[in-house]
């Protein structure tokens, strides 16, 4: 893997009306590493997410991916000028995003849901489109359900196609924000074990969790959230099994307490 | 009977006039209250403002007043009409505030989820709604946008007070003419009534098809 950042972070600063959700948050993301954000609710790594993807401003500090400031360019009065929706829209074909909640769009069937990008974003053709989707499908494992709408999906399925979507953008970066959040237990594995099949294709990783287990076992680093800055980073088995910070403990005690020790990640039958 | 019989085609060609006149109105308000009502979501909030105030303000006229007032206020500033263009075009005015709150609505029930999820796979705002938004909240206005028709239509019976030929205009003039004020208001009313039923029948049939393609 290669050393070098493909996001930085650099002092980053949010605040909604009268809180602060990112103090001086910075923290670089290898090309090629899959991330994991961990923290409590409210510590900023949703918030984090989406400044990344654009659909979240912030006040202070930058962002670069591959070297370049996100989000602004030097205009030519050598200020700082916020990018063009047409820039903004630009950059999030390369950087994939999953919700927490899937969003699927509800009116189009599985596979139109992952052709859209394909169609109406890459203009590619119809014929080429269903070829990128099929493909997609079957490597989340959902050749079968293509006509379906969403409401007949579980949610477990429905996160797959989700997924299967934003891949379909051929995005360099996918986020993902909390997307076993919303599932019934016994439907984490599944959506899980395509997050891991996706890391041994060497896609760049970005993932808020609570599946303090699965950051473990599939992470490259784990960065600890704590009141909008970085805590702790380093590789899981440094971060996780040894935890320097009395926020850390806590944060790790409150899970093994809450939800037992989970069982190590398995992979799902159906796969 | 034998009255109503040899006023048929006087009444069926009213009839004619009352279907184009609704239809004018309907095409047109739908045109107008859709551009204004995503006008109203999607323009920023002074163009917001401004549309919602229009929309008030037309839903607290009665039609009635509304047809008088463009009756006369048009001539007054100089637009000369007849009286058909001066119907169509208060039915429009006035329907269109209708719809466009309709579509406001209906838009607006569009979580903001499913707007983030356009966006972040790299769609612009627009292509977003007529890709994601628009498909999904016109589903949901249509029912509300079919009810509209069929008041539309039994509101077209307003402007032959201004002098629009059409079926109650009609009507009123044939029971001047044979005093048989019961046997053709009565006619009339069935005929109002047959034509505003195939429409709930048809929104309802509709709702159900769109239904069975969505689950």
């Amino acid at each position: 893997m290669e050393q070098d950042p493909i996001i930085s972070v650099r002092g980053l600063r949010k605040s909604y009306a009268d809180t602060t959700v990112l103090k001086d948050l910075s923290l670089e993301i290898r090309r090629g590493e899959t991330a994991a954000l961990l923290g409590r609710s409210g510590s900023g790594k949703s918030t984090l997410l989406r400044c990344l993807n654009l659909l979240e401003d912030w006040e202070q500090g930058e962002i670069l991916l591959d070297g370049r400031p996100l989000g602004f360019h030097r205009g030519k009065d050598g200020q700082l000028a916020r990018w063009s929706a047409r820039q903004q829209a630009e950059l999030r074909t390369r950087i994939g995003m999953v919700f927490q909640q899937f969003n699927l769009f509800p009116h189009m069937t599985a596979i139109e849901n992952v052709m859209v990008g394909p169609r109406q974003i890459r203009y590619l053709s119809e014929a080429e489109s269903r070829v990128i989707a099929t493909r997609l499908l079957t490597q989340v494992g959902l050749l079968e359900k293509s006509d379906q709408y969403p409401a007949h999906l579980s949610g477990g399925q429905q996160q797959r196609i989700a997924i299967a979507r934003a891949l379909a953008m051929e995005p360099t970066i996918l986020l993902l924000d909390e997307i076993t959040s919303a599932l019934d237990p016994e439907l984490v594995g599944e959506v899980l074990d395509v997050v891991a099949d996706l890391k041994e294709r060497g896609l760049t990783m970005v993932f808020v969790t609570h599946e303090i287990q699965f950051a473990h076992d599939v992470a490259d680093r784990v960065f600890f959230l704590d009141e909008g800055r970085v805590l702790e980073s380093g590789p899981p088995a440094e971060v996780l099994d040894n935890p320097r910070s009395e926020q850390l403990q806590r944060f790790l005690a409150r899970f093994a307490a809450h939800r037992g020790h989970r069982p190590r990640h398995e992979p799902a039958a159906s796969r | 009977m034998d009255q109503i019989i040899r006023s048929l085609p006087v009444l069926l060609e009213a009839l004619q006039q009352t279907l184009v006149l609704s239809g004018l109105a309907v095409v047109f308000s739908a045109l107008l209250g859709f551009a204004i009502g995503e006008v109203s979501t999607l323009a920023g909030p002074v163009a917001g403002w401004f549309v919602r105030r229009y929309i008030e303000l037309v839903r607290g006229i009665p039609l009635l007043v509304f047809i008088f007032l463009s009756y006369y206020l048009l001539p007054a500033v100089g637009v000369q009409t007849e009286p058909f263009s001066t119907a169509v075009m208060s039915l429009v005015l006035y329907f269109s505030a209708f719809v466009a709150e309709i579509v406001r609505g209906a838009v607006q029930s569009i979580p903001q989820n499913q707007i983030n999820s356009g966006l972040a796979l790299g769609m612009r705002r627009l292509k977003v709604e007529r890709i994601v938004v628009l498909p999904q909240a016109l589903r949901i206005a249509v029912p509300a946008l079919l009810n509209l028709c069929s008041i539309v239509v039994k509101s077209t019976s307003l402007v032959s007070i201004i002098g629009v030929w059409e079926l109650t205009y009609a009507t009123r003039e044939i029971v001047m003419r044979t005093v048989l004020p019961f046997e053709f208001f009565i006619f009339a009313m069935i005929i109002y009534f047959v034509v505003c039923y195939t429409i709930v029948r048809a929104s309802k049939m509709l709702e159900r098809k769109m239904a069975l393609a969505h689950r």
